[in-house]
């Protein structure tokens, strides 16, 4: 092979490459934009009975709304961090897609509970739904740090 | 060796046997308690709760922050303290599922009917807040107004500006969609006005409910809420304060819009905006600081036009430690030439800092400066701090 078609084609491979490495930071970044967006969601949740002029009712319905948000934003980001693991091995793949595939279950749980005005039945869901980001985080490496907010 | 594959061979039927037998007894027993869950989702649930809360409050001189409790100079005398328990509250919720969505109630009520003394036994009377049925999107019975402030900053004192009502309506909720939501209302009248002496007087003539429409719009980067009203003023030979009847029924339609909204900033911190103008907003404004409109002595109203505006800011020092600081202002722009002792302008700066140790308690403290000058001139400013402490349930 000629050294400049090498070279040509080692520039292309490269840069195919950065690309990916980029679209990987770009994904892991928007995952910590939506964590980011999903921690005040549940810090705004967690404060509802603080708001002044509702009546308990009324508190009820912003509950019910910030949870179906919730709900969206866990199937949403179940959706988009499947990318996430691409470069991965096969195993590492499986395993993060049966992570991912739950938390969009868990958003669908509890829309459905956040709809039947369940909310006592919600904190478990969340519960479980923060115990499993733990569990994703821990088991590949990631910084848990985001998480220590939603207490 | 064909004893011992015989046995293997019974020994995994057996085995089989038994599994399938305890997936039966599973099944089983999954069902009947979904059978349990599904009844009790269909039964009627009743929840009980409230708040606990101690407002001590000390200023100087003595008065309210409201436009028309700020007192004038050389009024009230420096530093007198104060506690009550009286925005304590307790309610009674229920929810029902029906064919045709949740049926919903609630009662809700405070400690601000009549006031008990403060020598031995501080027995305030109770108070109704709230009673009202929602079935799915709709909603009747006492609620709050359309027109209350849907948005507003925390604040241990309510802000000059404070728009509410909490009265007899139906309402319609329409939800287009997760990020914008419709609502509609036929709310109880009550026209609010001036007599020719500048007493206030409410005639009882209504005869046109008040008109609401409200739009809340919920997108990534805050909330706004905006409300418009439609009134029929009106006043059918009505009876004055000095006793004198009225012989002319005059009416008039007005308007009026409040809007807020809050803006995400960095982190959990907010910014917070407020606006109310029309010239029917009068009953619903600042606590009974203005009326809706003016009566002269042929009988004839004038509507009084008047404006609020808030901007606040949020600031989360920890998730569990926040402050606000919040300016209010209002002014009356036309009218109300009846009563020369009433608020033309007031303003208020509000600041306090707020500590949530536990789960649903808090202790706050705040300072707040306010003044106001009549439309004769005259003026008067105070100062207050009131430490809160509040525990819902």
């Amino acid at each position: 092979m000629k050294p400049i078609l090498f070279l040509f084609f080692l520039s292309m491979i490269l840069t195919c490459s950065a690309q990916e490495t980029l679209n990987q930071n770009t994904l892991s970044k928007e995952h910590k934009t939506r964590s980011e967006k999903m921690q005040r969601l549940m810090h705004e949740l967690d404060n509802v009975m603080y708001k002044q002029n509702r009546s308990e009712l009324e508190r009820d319905d912003e509950r019910r709304r910030y949870l179906i948000r919730l709900s969206e934003k866990l199937e949403l980001m179940s959706d988009k961090i499947k990318k996430i693991i691409q470069n991965r091995s096969d195993d590492d793949q499986k395993v993060f897609l049966a992570y991912t595939d739950t938390l969009g279950d868990q958003g669908k749980k509890i829309k459905v509970l956040a709809n039947n005005y369940q909310f006592e039945e919600v904190e478990p869901v969340i519960q479980e739904t923060l115990d499993l980001c733990k569990s994703c985080h821990d088991g590949f490496n990631v910084d848990n740090s985001v998480l220590s907010h939603y207490k | 060796m064909k004893p011992f594959f015989l046995i293997i061979f019974f020994l995994t039927c057996k085995g089989i046997a038994s599994n399938h037998d305890d997936i039966e007894i599973l099944k089983k027993r999954v069902s009947s308690l979904e059978s349990k869950q599904n009844s009790m989702i269909k039964a009627t649930q009743v929840q009980v709760g409230g708040r606990v809360q101690l407002d001590i409050t000390t200023a100087w001189p003595e008065g309210s922050l409201t436009p028309g409790g700020i007192p004038l100079k050389k009024e009230g005398e420096d530093g007198q303290l104060g506690a009550n328990i009286r925005d304590s509250r307790l309610w009674i919720k229920s929810k029902t599922p029906s064919g045709i969505g949740m049926v919903r109630t609630v009662a809700e009520v405070n400690f601000y009917g009549e006031s008990g003394n403060e020598i031995n036994k501080n027995a305030h009377g109770v108070a109704l807040r709230y009673f009202y049925v929602a079935l799915g999107d709709f909603k009747a019975g006492q609620a709050n107004s359309l027109f209350t402030t849907y948005i507003t900053p925390i604040t241990l004192v309510y802000p000059l500006n404070h728009t509410f009502a909490r009265q007899p309506l139906l309402a319609y909720s329409y939800e287009y969609s997760s990020v914008f939501t419709y609502d509609f209302s036929l709310e109880q009248p009550e026209s609010y006005l001036s007599d020719p002496s500048g007493s206030q007087i409410t005639p009882q003539d209504d005869q046109v409910p008040d008109l609401l429409a409200r739009v809340r719009y919920y997108p990534s980067w805050g909330r706004m809420a905006c409300a418009g009203i439609a009134r029929y003023i009106v006043q059918d030979r009505a009876r004055l304060s000095d006793g004198t009847q009225l012989e002319n029924r005059d009416a008039l339609w007005g308007f009026g819009l409040n809007a807020s909204a809050k803006i995400n900033l960095y982190a959990l911190d907010n910014l917070y905006f407020g606006l109310q103008y029309g010239n029917a907003i009068g009953r619903y404004f600042t606590i009974n600081a203005y009326s809706d409109g003016r009566l002269d002595s042929a009988g004839k109203i004038k509507l009084n036009t008047m404006l609020g505006t808030l901007v606040g800011y949020q600031r989360w020092w920890t998730s569990i430690l926040h402050s606000n600081i919040v300016y209010t202002r209002t002014s009356i722009e036309e009218g109300n030439e009846n009563a020369e002792d009433t608020t033309d302008t007031s303003e208020a700066w509000q600041i306090n800092l707020i500590y949530s140790p536990i789960k649903n308690g808090r202790i706050g403290v705040e300072y707040a400066y306010g003044n106001r000058e009549l439309l004769n001139k005259e003026s008067g400013d105070m100062r207050l701090v009131r430490l809160q402490i509040r525990y819902d349930f």
